[in-house]
């Protein structure tokens, strides 16, 4: 690779020492000359420049004006500027320091400096810059693949659209673009089927996680007359048979909850997920669907339980993950009975607008959050099933 | 993390949350102990310093669980939060495992 180094001073004389101290101690350089500030951003715009040596005094625009136009500049910022100058100005080159430039030498140079200072000084600059230019690379493709994770994930969430029994409403936030939390919303042969369950951890490892969810859900539900506490089981025997390293060290393990619809009767069961709620819209009040269960993924041969409750017309189940109140040094993996107390004050929201509500509740927590100054960086997951 | 032997007993008392950013450095310690000659019957987890879980604290405290089941010594928790022992037993751990105050 090499190296374009750009050297800005308006002595013809600076500018040809430098030139030749550079050439004579690092291989495959390249130069530009510039003898004011208005030169240097003219080359910086045409060509590729991995390096500019900055004199601070120079005609037309000086080195103090240039530096910060490079570093207010997108595009440029990046660049790494070794400010020099005269000795006297020493008081102006720390100045510069602070505005983002990587070094300083004075002039005249010694002898030291001219054999092994600059040199040196240039190098790390150079090799500093190499490395963030790689670490912008790899950032880039990282997003770029999180981006297509992103797309690829939205395609697995169920569609809002098609069902006779009832009306569904989503909000789907994964932290890193892909995300742990999964649900999933199916019409078949007059029941609906949902779930909704969160993989330990987030990010990519649990976003194909949840995928295998998803895929293993959607098969374990053909079988006619199945009950929730029967696919909960499924799911946790076909984990222990499949992955030899379930229960072990590596964990695959994810907290469900798992629902049927059907005849004016919500069946349940549930894995260790944090209790959903349902709105009787009669009485205008929200209830906890309490069952305790075990996590999917942690124990071979346990079992679990279906109960049931009657459900009308209009009633809506609420149901979510522990994103909203667990994230980060802070997490509380215990504060659901936030969601409880805030989707109780939201209960004309929720009447007149489902995703207003969901998004009220979003907002919420974000500004919980925001006051407690703690991070709201988990996946977040939340869904609305309103009887028809 | 701190070890307390106490008799038959290895008291392990968390200092710091029992959080994704923490798991990794406790699974370390753990890793040592299990290394050692454990002259004890027993490890008793004290979370009384603890406020803050996540889900992979919770990943954290099953898989000590497992591996301490495995050499057959007996596993317990201590001094947890009324919120985490709810946490707990939404999971239904404490079919498992002791919760002591």
């Amino acid at each position: 690779m090499i190296y374009h180094i750009l050297i800005a001073d308006d002595a013809t004389m600076n500018r040809s020492l430098i030139k030749d101290i550079l050439s004579k101690n690092l291989y495959d350089i390249s130069f530009e000359e510039a003898i004011n500030g208005v030169e240097v951003l003219e080359i910086v715009a045409r060509t590729q420049i991995d390096l500019i040596i900055l004199d601070l005094v120079m005609p037309v625009m000086d080195g103090f004006e240039t530096l910060k136009r490079l570093k207010s500049s997108p595009d440029y910022h990046d660049i790494p500027v070794i400010v020099n100058s005269a000795i006297t100005e020493i008081k102006s080159i720390e100045q510069t320091l602070k505005e983002g430039a990587v070094d300083y030498f004075t002039k005249p140079l010694s002898p030291n400096d001219m054999q092994i200072i600059l040199p040196l000084k240039a190098k790390n600059a150079l090799k500093l810059y190499e490395q963030q230019m790689t670490i912008l690379a790899l950032n880039r493709q990282i997003n770029e693949e999180l981006k297509n994770a992103n797309t690829f994930a939205n395609i697995m969430l169920p569609k809002d659209h098609g069902f006779n029994a009832i009306e569904l409403y989503m909000k789907y936030h994964p932290s890193l673009g892909i995300g742990g939390d999964f649900f999933d919303c199916v019409e078949i042969d007059g029941r609906v089927h949902f779930m909704i369950a969160d993989v330990t951890g987030h990010g990519i490892a649990a976003g194909m996680a949840s995928s295998m969810v998803k895929i293993l859900y959607r098969k374990i539900i053909e079988s006619k007359n199945i009950m929730p506490h029967e696919i909960l089981m499924n799911m946790n025997d076909t984990i222990f048979t499949n992955f030899d390293f379930a229960g072990k060290d590596k964990y695959f393990m994810f907290t469900a909850f798992v629902g049927i619809i059907e005849n004016k009767k919500m069946y349940f069961s549930n894995a260790a997920h944090p209790y959903p709620m349902i709105f009787k819209s009669k009485e205008r009040a929200f209830y906890e669907i309490k069952q305790n269960g075990f996590l999917v993924g942690m124990l071979n041969g346990v079992s679990y339980e279906t109960e049931y409750t009657d459900i009308e017309m209009n009633d809506i189940v609420f149901l979510y993950t522990d994103g909203l109140f667990c994230a980060g040094e802070a997490s509380d993996f215990t504060a659901w009975d936030k969601v409880f107390s805030l989707s109780r004050q939201l209960i004309d929201v929720l009447e007149t607008s489902p995703n207003d509500f969901l998004e009220d509740i979003f907002y919420g927590f974000h500004m919980i959050h925001k006051a407690n100054h703690t991070d709201f960086n988990d996946d977040v997951a939340m869904m609305l099933i309103r009887i028809r | 993390m701190e070890e307390q032997q106490l008799g038959d007993c290895m008291r392990l008392i968390l200092l710091d949350g029992l959080t994704a950013n923490n798991v990794a450095k406790f699974n370390l310690k753990i890793d040592e102990l299990f290394k050692s000659e454990m002259n004890f019957d027993e490890i008793v987890l004290d979370l009384v310093n603890i406020k803050n879980i996540d889900s992979v604290g919770v990943t954290f405290v099953i898989g000590l669980y497992k591996r301490t089941e495995s050499v057959y010594k007996k596993f317990g928790i201590s001094g947890a939060s009324s919120d985490i022992l709810s946490l707990f037993k939404l999971m239904k751990l404490d079919q498992f495992f002791e919760m002591y105050e």
